[in-house]
């Protein structure tokens, strides 16, 4: 009886386990609030390449023809085969017209595959023009081209009416995604000056490369009670972020237990205070408001819904109280 | 669902999550592997590795200094040498061309080869004869400026330290392949072509 009954048993055991892992659905709200806040900076990013696209992508930059291709032979790109000006500044207005369209989620399937196309091509014809920061970019394109995005908030989602549910991986993949990338450069951080001296902040801020502001004297005056410890948080808070990733998982996956704390506000309020400063401090292109915008992965859709409805509570008491007679 | 289903449907984000998770793990306990994988997603230009300000952020800032050499003996510094004069202060977003982050990186490695730079050089050859002057060759020299550690700016030290310039390499732009992308280039864009 028990050998008859285990292969069904192992069976319901698995469907169970990927249903609570991958496949269970729900509310597409938080995956669409995602799609507006990213693809909002993709396409803020993409508009800054007006007035270089010929110069970068076409036969016009120095760089072109076959020794484009020889230069960069491990890359995919549109642009090395298609070279004349006009005809790769008319894809990037289509690329741009795919954006508008993936934003407002307007045949989203369609939209951000046109526009990952895009950003694989001109990231492809020349990957020197793209710095570090820049690689979340082509990341969180393609995880969420990937994703059934546009079923909330969008045109599709308002053309097929309600009920739709997207599956819980797809926040989770970005929740892997953003503790990744935390991780991974934490560990790397293996230097003295993260390590021993705790000068790595500071060096940051000094680097005429990006630097926004001259205040080196400044930063050294605060650099013994301030920039050396918070050169230690930071390099453990990346460190320990794909902890705190797998502890919200767990604790997600386990029906959130009272025993299981939720660290979600000390760790993103803490990630979000950090990248206001960088982004303040230093040029990094827009690698702040994009990682920030993956940390409403880590928001349940309730919890999405509830903060855009305090949102626009707020806004409409502002405007009401901007229109009240004086 | 059928269990297959499921099965199928469950293969999209775990290989999402290995390809985010795989090259980022460190080669000497995973072999060749997170090496073959960050290479397959490199096709499709995606770079799962982060390495922000490590091991450790730069301690000093690196300017490129060109100079080119013509046939009648004459020498012109190019556009690059301007970072000398304005590269010490600081950046914003709409100062920055994508363009400077090309020099980045070809200014990596000053002693070692580096592809990038030698392409960059190659481009900057095109990019100069079509002022209708073929450089015979360009030099490349790079300016180095240390930052002071904070302890020693806080008693009164400059932030930046003296400039270092040293010779990197040089290009000969009428070598291949330079010469035939010069001669494709002017088939190419003739209207760019000011000689």
């Amino acid at each position: 009886m028990a050998d008859g009954a285990s292969p069904a048993a192992a069976r319901g055991a698995l469907e169970r386990a990927l249903d609570r892992v991958w496949l269970a659905r729900e509310d597409p709200y938080t995956l669409g609030l995602l799609r507006i806040v990213v693809v909002a900076v993709l396409t803020a990013s993409l508009l800054c390449h007006v007035g270089a696209v010929a110069e970068y992508f076409s036969s016009r930059s120095p760089l072109h023809g076959e020794w484009a291709r020889e230069a960069f032979p491990s890359r995919l790109s549109l642009f090395f085969w298609i070279e004349a000006p006009w005809a790769v500044q008319a894809i990037f207005v289509l690329g741009v017209v795919a954006h508008v369209a993936w934003l407002v989620g307007w045949y989203t399937p369609v939209a951000a595959a046109a526009s990952w196309l895009l950003w694989v091509s001109m990231c492809g014809r020349n990957p020197l023009l793209y710095s570090l920061p820049d690689q979340l970019q082509m990341v969180m394109c393609t995880l969420l081209a990937c994703m059934p995005s546009g079923r909330a908030l969008s045109f599709d989602a308002r053309r097929r009416g309600g009920g739709a549910t997207v599956p819980v991986w797809c926040r989770r993949v970005i929740m892997v995604q953003i503790g990744t990338l935390y991780t991974a450069t934490g560990l790397l951080k293996s230097g003295e000056t993260w390590h021993q001296h705790g000068t790595a902040l500071y060096f940051a801020l000094v680097n005429p490369y990006n630097r926004h502001f001259e205040a080196a004297p400044l930063w050294a005056s605060l650099q013994p009670w301030l920039l050396r410890p918070m050169t230690f948080v930071v390099l453990w808070w990346e460190i320990l972020f794909a902890a705190f990733v797998l502890l919200h998982a767990s604790r997600e996956l386990l029906g959130r237990p009272r025993w299981l704390p939720d660290l979600r506000w000390p760790m993103l309020g803490f990630g979000v205070a950090m990248h206001l400063g960088i982004q303040l401090a230093l040029y990094v292109v827009w690698f702040s408001p994009l990682v920030v915008s993956g940390y409403l992965a880590f928001l349940r859709p309730d919890e999405t819904r509830a903060l855009a409805a305090w949102l626009r509570a707020r806004l409409h008491r502002r405007r009401s109280v901007a229109a009240a007679p004086a | 669902m059928t269990l297959l289903g499921k099965l199928a449907h469950a293969l999209v984000p775990t290989a999402m999550c290995v390809a985010i998770v795989a090259p980022a793990l460190p080669r000497e306990h995973f072999g060749e592997v997170p090496g073959e994988i960050a290479r397959a997603l490199l096709y499709i230009s995606i770079k799962q590795t982060w390495g922000m300000y490590a091991p450790d952020p730069q301690r000093a800032h690196l300017v490129m200094d060109l100079v080119a050499h013509y046939d009648d003996g004459t020498e012109a510094t190019l556009e690059e040498s301007d970072d000398l004069q304005t590269a010490w202060g600081t950046t914003w977003a709409w100062h920055k061309r994508r363009v400077d982050i090309w020099r980045y990186y070809a200014n990596f490695n000053p002693d070692k080869r580096n592809d990038n730079r030698t392409w960059y050089l190659r481009a900057v050859c095109v990019r100069e004869a079509r002022s209708g002057r073929v450089p015979k060759k360009i030099t490349m020299y790079q300016v180095k400026r240390r930052f002071t550690p904070p302890g020693a700016v806080a008693r009164g030290a400059a932030d930046l330290g003296e400039a270092e310039r040293r010779l990197v390499t040089v290009a000969y732009c009428r070598t291949e392949p330079t010469r035939d992308m010069i001669a494709e280039d002017a088939l190419a864009n003739p209207e760019l072509q000011r000689g």
